[in-house]
């Protein structure tokens, strides 16, 4: 996706994006459950490096996890609102992403679960 | 991602946008990220207003947003901005819930949406002034 951003973008292009990662330096269990909470594919290398390294200039990221896990709370609640219209349509799907909301505010909460807006620009 | 990965998230992606839009779905969004683009993500209102600050959109600009599902936050931060945007993401479905959204607010003439895999994006070099994707597994 770098290769690709840095490809489409006009010179002076600027980029932004928004990632879910598993902390650093967790034990294997706790790295486990971080997985079993998170999105596929949350483990992601240094990407401010990576970002560097593909020749992307003015890079810099911030840490935006206090509202990953402000917005995993706020879809909890507006389901649990909403739980006697919604779910009747698809339980199994309601309940998948209940548990699944769960689990991420859990691994969040535990700072297993980072959440990271990059932002660069093109030479 | 292999492919067969990218095909059961485009069947899980189908299924979703097939799905008729119920106004307790949309509701709960409203309630939870303030959008209402059937947005299912962790990008609110605020943060798609960050994303106009850091990106310095104008209406000058060619904004692509990749994985942008049915076009949020891409169509959202043309309306704010006015910039012209592409929209692009792994469904049909999607993609043409992303047209409906832009004819409904009046944006057609400055969005475009194309179905494509992250992976294999289908735009000439240096064709964007900015580009975004936001939680996007690719």
């Amino acid at each position: 996706m770098l290769r690709a951003s840095q490809h489409l973008l006009c010179p002076g292009g600027r980029l932004a994006f928004v990632t879910i990662s598993i902390a650093a330096g967790l034990s294997p269990d706790d790295h486990r459950g971080a997985v079993a909470a998170a999105p596929p594919e949350p483990d992601r290398p240094d990407l401010s490096d990576q970002l560097r390294r593909a020749g992307f200039v003015d890079v810099r990221e911030e840490d935006v996890t206090a509202d990953y896990l402000d917005t995993t709370r706020a879809w909890r609640a507006a389901r649990l609102r909403h739980r006697d219209t919604v779910r009747p349509i698809d339980p199994a799907m309601y309940d998948e992403r209940l548990a699944k909301g769960e689990l991420a505010i859990a691994a969040i909460e535990a700072g297993w679960l980072r959440r990271t807006l990059h932002v660069a620009r093109t030479t | 991602m292999t492919t067969r990965d990218e095909e059961e998230r485009r069947a899980t992606f189908d299924a979703r946008y097939q799905t008729a839009i119920l106004d307790a779905t949309r509701q709960i969004e409203r309630e939870a990220v303030g959008s209402d683009y059937g947005n299912n993500g962790f990008t609110t209102v605020a943060q798609a207003d960050r994303l106009i600050d850091v990106l310095e959109l104008g209406a000058e600009d060619l904004l692509l947003d990749v994985g942008a599902g049915a076009g949020w936050p891409g169509l959202y931060l043309s309306k704010r901005t006015n910039c012209r945007v592409v929209v692009s993401d792994l469904t049909v479905p999607g993609m043409r819930q992303a047209n409906r959204r832009a004819a409904a607010d009046g944006m057609s003439d400055r969005v475009r949406a194309v179905v494509a895999s992250a992976r294999h994006l289908p735009f000439r070099q240096d064709s964007f002034d900015a580009m975004v994707h936001t939680d996007v597994l690719c």
